[in-house]
């Protein structure tokens, strides 16, 4: 106790009390981020067609190319009809959709809504009984198709046909860079193109981004993952030469990375503990030795923690996961005391990641740690460089007391 | 439509590359709010992506074990409402931050309106459920009654307890979250630290864990 009021002693004691407001599960569950994303896209399209209702009083009269249409179009016996409502420009065929205001909103028949998205261009090229074929020429689209017996919709973004029965997903399509990006919510569609000649299945929970420069695709999963695929992608992080097709029967164990985001943290351990932890950190894959390390730094084993850290960086050099782990490192070192090895892992991930995402908490803490350590000349450099790069990070104010005097 | 082949090993897409769900784009934070800003495709998403377990966790720790999805759904579209009066794009998380805690305090107030009009408390706790501090039982009664104090002290103390003591923000970062100085930041811990300490060695549930250590 170093205060006659007994405030380190205070400090100290709810440092111990704070680890109970730690065993509060803090973690969003995978189905509530998806549901929640969900929420918060619609929230925010349901915005900006409040907002272009607004912004549509004020320019209407102003804006000649931009009408509000409200148009059937198709009457034909058998075929779905459609109506298509928003502010938007008519060129031919092509609806294109003011930029500075909501989608415009494409309603079927049979309960399907297609919208285009605020400066997106597209048009309906085929309508049958069963479905439409929508090219997307440009922009965003979001699709809600109602299911059916024989529904049969497509939309076309440059090479890219996106084939679908009933689902819900958004596609974006930039002509500019030719990038497709496509998210599933629910159902599935089969994406051709660029390198997928035979068509590639994209599932509710996976996200699609295909390059027809290059041909590349990248599907990576979205939260709410399908379990046939979720092995795969964690296969992927051990430089499996592909992915593999997994029946959901063949996992019926969690797998650490599930247990860590359960709050399971003991679970890990446990299973590090029978599999053998030198093995893990020796041979495991790097979800599991992150895993491991997170878990221990859960339970302040500091020193598994630690060893996981350091497999990290010896055993996966050049990932994202190891240099994060050299932050890490950093923030232990300097809870702990050390701080010039603290400060020695900061200047590691610095190095290694100077634009990465602990880049300004690294370079804030270096500064603390260099001030508290009594090395003026050093902190001074820090805080001219800190305010050079984050001048208004959370460290700003910090490094401004520590600059010397004008 | 013709049938198409799942994934298979035997056939994998040459140029397709499985990656792992949250595997981080080569995206900053300023390229990302540039992105947000242009309305580009997806953009929102990856947001939401980036930041939600960010802005749920420190809702979680300050409302405590509570559903916290609309303060999140808030924090959020009031990010979105507010992103271009934003500086500087590189500071995106410290400004969520800032929003979250301002959600966070609004949340508070309300909750004491209810309590206040209902003449009742959200908390119930059955002390006879109540673990011993030590590490091996699943302390819900602890952390319910952690909370249920909480609610005993202002809103202020609560921010700076829970981001200081729960969170780890060093004093810096907290003086930036608080808009305060550093000293001003240093007297605000200290009674943060001290009404808390008092209230907790008064509760015979909460008062091991002030002996506690990691």
């Amino acid at each position: 106790m170093k205060h006659a009021d007994g405030r380190e002693l205070q400090e100290e004691g709810v440092v111990g009390l704070a680890r109970v407001a730690r065993l509060v599960d803090e973690r969003i569950d995978e189905s509530r981020h998806a549901a929640g994303r969900e929420r918060l896209l619609l929230a925010l399209a349901k915005q900006r067609r409040r907002s272009t209702g607004r912004t549509l009083i004020m320019v209407a009269a102003a804006v000649s190319l931009l009408t509000v249409i409200t148009v059937a179009v198709e009457h034909r016996p058998g075929r779905l009809e459609y109506r298509v409502a928003g502010t938007v420009a008519t060129d031919g065929d092509w609806i294109d959709v003011a930029p500075s205001g909501g989608p415009a909103s494409m309603r079927f028949s049979d309960g399907s809504e297609l919208d285009l998205g605020p400066g997106s261009r597209g048009r309906v090229a085929e309508v049958t009984g069963d479905g439409a074929r929508v090219v997307l020429g440009a922009g965003i689209l979001q699709a809600r198709v109602v299911h059916r017996p024989r529904a049969r919709w497509a939309v076309t973004a440059g090479p890219y046909t996106v084939e679908v029965t009933g689902t819900a997903f958004d596609v974006g399509w930039s002509a500019a860079s030719e990038e497709l990006e496509l998210s599933l919510h629910d159902g599935s569609v089969i994406v051709r193109g660029p390198s997928l000649p035979d068509g590639l299945r994209v599932a509710a929970g996976q996200r699609l981004v295909a390059r027809a420069g290059t041909g590349e695709a990248q599907l990576s999963l979205l939260l709410t993952a399908q379990p046939s695929l979720a092995p795969s992608a964690r296969d992927a992080g051990l430089g499996a030469e592909g992915p593999a097709q997994v029946h959901p029967a063949m996992r019926p164990l969690p797998t650490w990375s599930e247990m860590l985001a359960d709050g399971n943290f003991r679970g890990v351990l446990e299973a590090a503990e029978t599999r053998g932890v030198d093995a893990t950190l020796s041979r495991g894959s790097l979800p599991d030795v992150v895993a491991l390390a997170d878990a221990a730094r859960y339970v302040h084993e500091r020193g598994l923690a630690r060893r996981g850290l350091l497999a990290e960086r010896s055993r996966f050099t050049g990932s994202a996961e190891a240099h994060a782990a050299a932050f890490v490192l950093g923030s232990m070192a300097d809870d702990g005391g050390a701080r010039d090895d603290a400060i020695r892992w900061y200047d590691t991930y610095l190095a290694e990641s100077p634009r990465g995402p602990f880049a300004a908490e690294a370079l804030g803490r270096k500064l603390v740690a260099l001030v508290e350590s009594g090395d003026t000349a050093g902190a001074r450099s820090v805080s001219r460089e800190y305010l050079r790069r984050f001048p208004h990070g959370a460290h700003a104010d910090y490094a401004r007391d520590h600059m010397p005097e004008p | 439509m013709a049938s198409v082949p799942e994934f298979s090993a035997d056939r994998p897409f040459s140029r397709l590359r499985v990656v792992a769900p949250g595997e981080p784009r080569d995206e900053d934070d300023a390229t990302l709010v540039a992105a947000v800003r242009a309305n580009e495709p997806g953009a929102a998403g990856r947001m939401w992506d980036r930041y939600a377990s960010l802005v749920h966790r420190i809702l979680r720790r300050i409302l405590g074990p509570t559903d916290v999805e609309d303060a999140v759904q808030d924090a959020f579209l009031r990010l979105f409402r507010d992103l271009g009066s934003l500086r500087e794009p590189s500071a995106l998380r410290s400004f969520l931050i800032g929003i979250t805690l301002h959600v966070a305090k609004s949340e508070l107030r309300r909750r004491r309106a209810r309590r206040w009009l209902l003449l009742s408390d959200d908390v119930v706790i059955d002390e006879s459920d109540a673990p011993a501090a030590d590490g091996h039982h699943e302390p819900r009664a602890a952390v319910l009654r952690l909370y249920a104090m909480l609610d005993r002290i202002s809103d202020e103390r609560r921010t700076v307890f829970v981001l200081r003591f729960v969170e780890g923000l060093d004093l810096a970062e907290l003086s930036a979250m608080l808009d305060c100085s550093l000293a001003t930041t240093k007297r605000r811990v200290a009674d943060a630290a001290r009404r808390v300490h008092v209230l907790a060695a008064a509760d015979p549930l909460l008062a091991p864990y002030l002996e506690a250590r990691p």
